[in-house]
């Protein structure tokens, strides 16, 4: 009975088997699967074409490979006769189906263990040095092929112990660049002889959405079937998290450490941010003193763990961020910069690693932006100011609007990244600081990189949605311009207002931006004398004084004339000179004014000065050119 | 920038007019202004 029942398991675990091939699981999305597998064998008279997915007499293994177990009483010392019959065994790991089961493999390498394995009938290898068998034939590369919509490597199994053959019997493996392992599997045969084959192999790699085919050839002489294991190449998931998260607070007497994970008054929030629920029945005029205390709340999202403080609303990017809640009191002495937590200039107040690329928010903790006070570092370091703000519920149920900055940090596989954030001046409250796991469907990196002397208000790596624009300000420093901006590679222009916004985004892309030096100031020079005459159409005494507008790269002359004055030998504009606006000049940047009319006296001396008012990205700047005397002439 | 009101009244701008002046252009040959600049004199008249 017991053995009936036995069999019934064996069979309902054979069935299981066959039910879930490779090809259904492919059905599911991204689940590395092989889609199609034939195999060519025979001879010159005929050849087979076995489907190795379906065919009765084929297996496709995906549990991976089992080292061979030692039957009870069996014989255990390696060396002693015998040892390696397949009959000492209990289970072994079968190179072949059937009836030729006693072949199987004692060893292979660690890398090919989790492999998926293509378990054939020994007598596919077709008639031996039949050529006109695919499995026979060296140059053929259509004894096994193979559809796989995700990266493997795949590992071919050469029968024989060295490669001094595989020029003859197996051209294909060199001329398709196959790569011979260093490692060998170890296999045993029907008479317990154990060979060590060598190993070829090939990485095939497949973008998503996309498959692969894999051409195997054959092998001339070849004894048994061809023998092949693909071994999927698959990202490691992680988990994102933090890790060593470690505030440092106190005063100048002394500096405490807090490991924020073993603590039990500190709490790292997974679950997100929940907006505030009012109880039925509070208080609902919003303008009542205590419209925002916590006692009008069935539930809200706690600033600390020990004060019923909390946040009235936060940008929804990071409702799903994680959250670093701390216990009031641990923002150190007040005023005192020998606490990490209340210096400005220390970036070891909160510190934490993560091993997966994260955006992290830093709240600021004033409605008064004044970084050069309170925290010097978010500038130093890079980070970027929020457009929006949180809403934050503190003491006395008072409402306060709070700055937030953030930092993008790019974490590569297997490695973490150490995050600091550092102090604020005079804080009240322990760091409050929230981390969002970037999240690849939606969201694609932009790298904003500076040279030169000016600044971006989104510095380095940025989160962008994918579909949408990402805009960035551009703003040089004094004495400077913007030389480039350069989207993916491409010169683009900032808008008059300073900002360059992006095409919609569907990549990672790169924005950068140089500044240069701004240059010289254009001249305005003046005609060093001022044609005197006495006007022809009216008879008065007439003046006209000649200038030229300088021309210069970053300025644009938007308005010249001559500045006028009966008393002022150098007259500006800023000092009571009289304005004459040109209206035109020619292509040498020449112009004329001239003035006459009763006004002017032919025994007085009068004193102009031409002018230019430029423009710059700076602002405008008026030039003057020299000034000259000249004394109306009568007729 | 801040300007005073002009205390000297500005009566007309001539822009695209041509003015004569006698000896204007021979004074310009002298002057190393291109004669173009003759098409590109304001005029303002000036009264007491």
């Amino acid at each position: 009975m017991k053995k009936a029942v036995s069999l019934l398991l064996c069979f309902m675990i054979l069935i299981a088997g066959i039910m879930i091939t490779p090809a259904m699981a492919a059905e599911e999305e991204n689940t590395p699967a092989i889609t199609e597998a034939t195999l060519k064998q025979g001879s010159s008279s005929k050849v087979y074409t076995v489907n190795l997915l379906t065919h009765a007499d084929s297996q496709v293994i995906t549990t991976g490979f089992v080292e061979p177990v030692v039957k009870e009483g069996g014989i255990t010392d390696s060396a002693a006769d015998g040892y390696y019959l397949y009959s000492n065994f209990s289970s072994y790991f079968n190179m072949f189906t059937g009836a030729d089961s006693q072949y199987y493999y004692y060893n292979i390498p660690d890398e090919m263990k989790d492999a998926t394995y293509f378990r054939m009938k020994k007598t596919w290898n077709g008639t031996r040095n039949d050529t006109g068998s695919p499995t026979q034939n060296p140059t053929s590369r259509e004894a096994v092929v193979l559809t796989l919509n995700h990266s493997a490597v795949v590992y071919y199994i050469y029968q024989g112990t060295s490669d001094s053959g595989v020029a003859t019997n197996a051209t294909w493996l060199n001329e398709d660049e196959w790569a011979k392992s260093e490692e060998t599997a170890q296999y045993v045969n029907a008479s317990g002889v154990v060979s060590d084959y060598i190993i070829y192999e090939k990485q095939f790699d497949v973008t998503e959405g996309e498959t692969a085919t894999v051409e195997i050839g054959g092998q001339k002489g070849a004894y048994l079937a061809p023998q092949i294991f693909v071994d999927w190449i698959v990202e490691e998931k992680i988990t994102p998290e933090t890790s060593n998260e470690t505030l440092k607070q106190g005063s100048s007497s002394k500096v405490y450490t807090v490991k924020i994970a073993d603590r039990a008054d500190a709490e790292i929030v997974k679950d997100g941010f929940t907006a505030p629920v009012r109880k039925e029945g509070a208080v609902s005029d919003t303008e009542a003193e205590n419209y925002y205390d916590a006692s009008n709340l069935d539930s809200y999202f706690k600033v600390l763990t020990d004060k019923d403080y909390y946040f009235h609303s936060i940008p929804e990017e990071i409702y799903d961020a994680q959250y670093f809640r701390l216990k009031s009191g641990w923002q150190g002495t007040k005023g005192d910069t020998g606490s990490p937590t209340q210096n400005p200039d220390t970036t070891e107040a909160l510190t934490f690693d993560i091993n997966s690329t994260a955006t992290v928010y830093y709240v600021y903790q004033s409605a008064i932006l004044n970084v050069n006070t309170n925290a010097t570092w978010l500038e130093t370091d890079d980070w970027t100011l929020c457009d929006e703000k949180v809403e934050y519920i503190g003491g006395g149920a008072k409402y306060y609007e709070y700055y937030l900055f953030k930092k993008k940090f790019i974490v590569n596989p297997s490695e973490t990244v150490n995050v600091k954030i550092g102090g604020f001046y005079n804080s009240n409250l322990p760091p409050m600081v929230f981390v969002d796991w970037l999240n690849e469907e939606t969201t694609k990196n932009i790298n904003v990189s500076v040279t030169g002397n000016g600044k971006v208000n989104k510095p380095g790596n940025q989160d962008a949605a994918i579909g949408e624009t990402f805009s960035v300000m551009v703003t040089p420093d004094e004495g400077y311009v913007i030389d480039y901006i350069k989207f993916n590679g491409n010169e683009v222009v900032a808008n008059a207002n300073g900002i360059y916004t992006t095409p919609e985004i569907t990549e990672d892309s790169v924005i950068e931006v140089a500044f240069r030096e701004i240059n010289e100031l254009p001249q305005v020079t003046s005609c060093m004398q001022v044609f005197a005459a006495t006007d022809e159409e009216t008879g008065h005494p007439s003046a006209i004084t000649f200038a030229t507008v300088g021309a210069g790269a970053d300025y644009e002359a938007i308005e010249f004339g001559i500045v006028f004055s009966k008393t002022d030998e150098t007259p500006t504009l800023e000092e009571d000179g009289i304005k004459y606006q040109a209206v035109s000049k020619n292509d040498f940047g020449q112009y004329g004014v001239k003035l006459y009319g009763t006004g002017l006296k032919a025994d007085t001396t009068y004193y102009t000065a031409p002018y230019t008012i430029y423009q710059s990205i700076h602002g405008k700047t008026v030039v003057y050119g020299t000034a000259v005397s000249f004394t109306p002439v009568n007729n | 920038m801040k300007y005073e009101k002009p205390i000297i009244v500005i009566s007309d701008i001539t822009t695209s007019k041509s003015i004569a002046s006698t000896g204007l252009s021979e004074w310009l040959e002298t002057s190393g202004y291109d004669a173009s600049v003759e098409n590109h004199i304001t005029t303002y008249e000036v009264n007491s």
